[in-house]
């Protein structure tokens, strides 16, 4: 009981884009919400498409001649008891669940306990440092994927956007809960990377220090490594895109934008038509899209669209397209 | 271990359910009322075996087996809809539940009913 009203935090009340305006109908649809988990946002994926159904079944009655109530009452008695629907998407939130536990724990437990084995044989020597801190970045990386895991709106997959956009002109980007999560994450990581380069250094130069009992001067090359890596990251992989006539803007973590005009897209396609079996175990990996486009050096790039990131279906519903209709035509020189 | 008749049954519609919405799948990306109707149509006097409370536990399902990849697209009322498209191990798994089914099928019309 604990655990669903956690999950159903925020926003426990059944969301109104859900309800249709028909008393029937919307008894059923809340009935059923009051058994779902998740948030608001991963509940309404699911509530949509059992209120496009019902409002579809009672279409269907009423055009075979059935009174309003009477079509409203034949859709939700054919739809069945909705303990009998929100049992699957329990057992489905409750399977990811274990997986995310599977995916930060177990590795992380196998981490530690090779920290341990190795402990005896680098105690006393720099190298300490150095697997201590290798350790500390692919913990970091592990909780930082977990938490992005854990959001939620992960679990359920596809994101989208409340009503509807215009067309030509919208944002494809994460839920703003998500972003916040996200952004905290990457902040703390390069907060920890400098304060751990700042204690190397200091290290470094008062080897006398207290600074040196913590950390190595190995620390100091180790920071910088991570730091630019953290940099290239950042300035690389998108945080959002923005469409708008005529192609999109591609908006990285380090706010760098780049606009890229849907004749330069060159190729649209699923992560897991190139992976193996067994990355397809990874969500992320199963359902992950990938748009190629030739940037204005003449450079071809690939950038990742996550469907959990909202109006991602629309983005690469437009960028299908503009790929079909520029089938056969020559990619225009991005210089010219 | 004893099952009843009915587990049988379920167990048999169960399997052949998951053919039959791949079938549907396999020949466009279709929504949850559509597959509905069109499974509906051509089982004829046995669309009985098919209920709205199976069909959805049975996409997300096939959805998180990766079997079928799920986009949402505005439906004719206005309201976003969700559509199901098969995927390529989709493909691949139908065609081997095909094979199955095939070879079932004849072992029943050999020995079973002797013809």
């Amino acid at each position: 009981m604990f655990l669903k009203r956690l999950l159903r935090l925020p926003g426990s009340s059944c969301p109104d884009e859900a309800l249709t305006g028909d008393e029937i109908l919307d008894a059923y649809i809340r009935d059923f919400d009051s058994r779902l988990l998740g948030s608001k946002y991963v509940r309404l994926v699911t509530l949509s498409e059992i209120r496009d159904h019902l409002e579809q079944a009672k279409a269907l009655g009423a055009s075979q001649g059935l009174d309003e109530r009477a079509a409203s009452r034949r859709a939700t008695t054919a739809m069945g008891s909705p303990e009998e629907q929100a049992r699957e998407q329990r057992a489905v939130l409750r399977a990811r669940f274990w997986r995310i536990v599977a995916v930060s724990v177990v590795p992380g437990a196998i981490m530690m306990g090779a920290y341990e084995f190795l402990m005896p044989f680098l105690r006393g020597s720099s190298l300490h440092n150095v697997a201590f801190a290798l350790l500390s970045g692919v913990w970091f990386a592990l909780s930082f994927s977990a938490g992005v895991f854990v959001w939620p709106g992960r679990w359920l997959g596809e994101g989208r956007e409340l009503g509807h956009p215009a067309e030509t002109d919208f944002n494809v980007t994460y839920p703003k809960p998500m972003l916040v999560l996200q952004s905290v994450s990457i902040t703390l990581g390069v907060a920890s990377i400098m304060v751990c380069g700042a204690v190397g250094t200091i290290g470094l130069l008062r080897p006398d220090s207290q600074a040196r009992q913590f950390v190595s001067p190995w620390m100091v090359p180790v920071s910088l490594a991570l730091l630019v890596l953290t940099a290239c990251g950042l300035f690389r992989e998108p945080r959002s895109f923005r469409v708008r006539l005529p192609g999109f803007e591609v908006i990285t973590w380090g706010g760098f934008a780049a606009d890229v005009s849907w004749q330069s897209v060159v190729a649209v396609g699923t992560f897991n038509e190139s992976l193996t079996r067994a990355l397809n175990w990874l969500p992320l990996m199963r359902s992950g899209k990938y748009i190629d486009y030739v940037s204005v050096s003449g450079r071809k790039h690939r950038i990742m669209v996550r469907r959990d990131m909202l109006n991602a279906d629309r983005f690469l519903q437009a960028a299908e397209g503009h790929l079909q209709q520029n089938r056969g035509k020559p990619v225009p020189d991005p210089r010219a | 271990m004893r099952m009843d008749k009915n587990q049988t049954d379920a167990q048999i519609i169960k399997g052949l359910l998951d053919a039959l919405v791949l079938r549907v799948l396999g020949e466009g990306d279709n929504y949850g009322f559509g597959i509905m109707e069109r499974i509906s149509h051509d089982l004829g006097d046995d669309a009985g075996m098919l209920r709205e409370a199976t069909l959805y536990p049975l996409l997300h399902r096939l959805e998180e087996k990766g079997l079928v990849d799920a986009y949402w697209r505005p439906g004719d009322r206005g309201t976003d809809r969700k559509y199901y498209r098969i995927t390529r191990q989709g493909r691949l798994h139908l065609e081997q539940r095909i094979r199955d089914w095939r070879k079932v099928a004849g072992i029943l019309k050999r020995v079973v009913l002797g013809e």
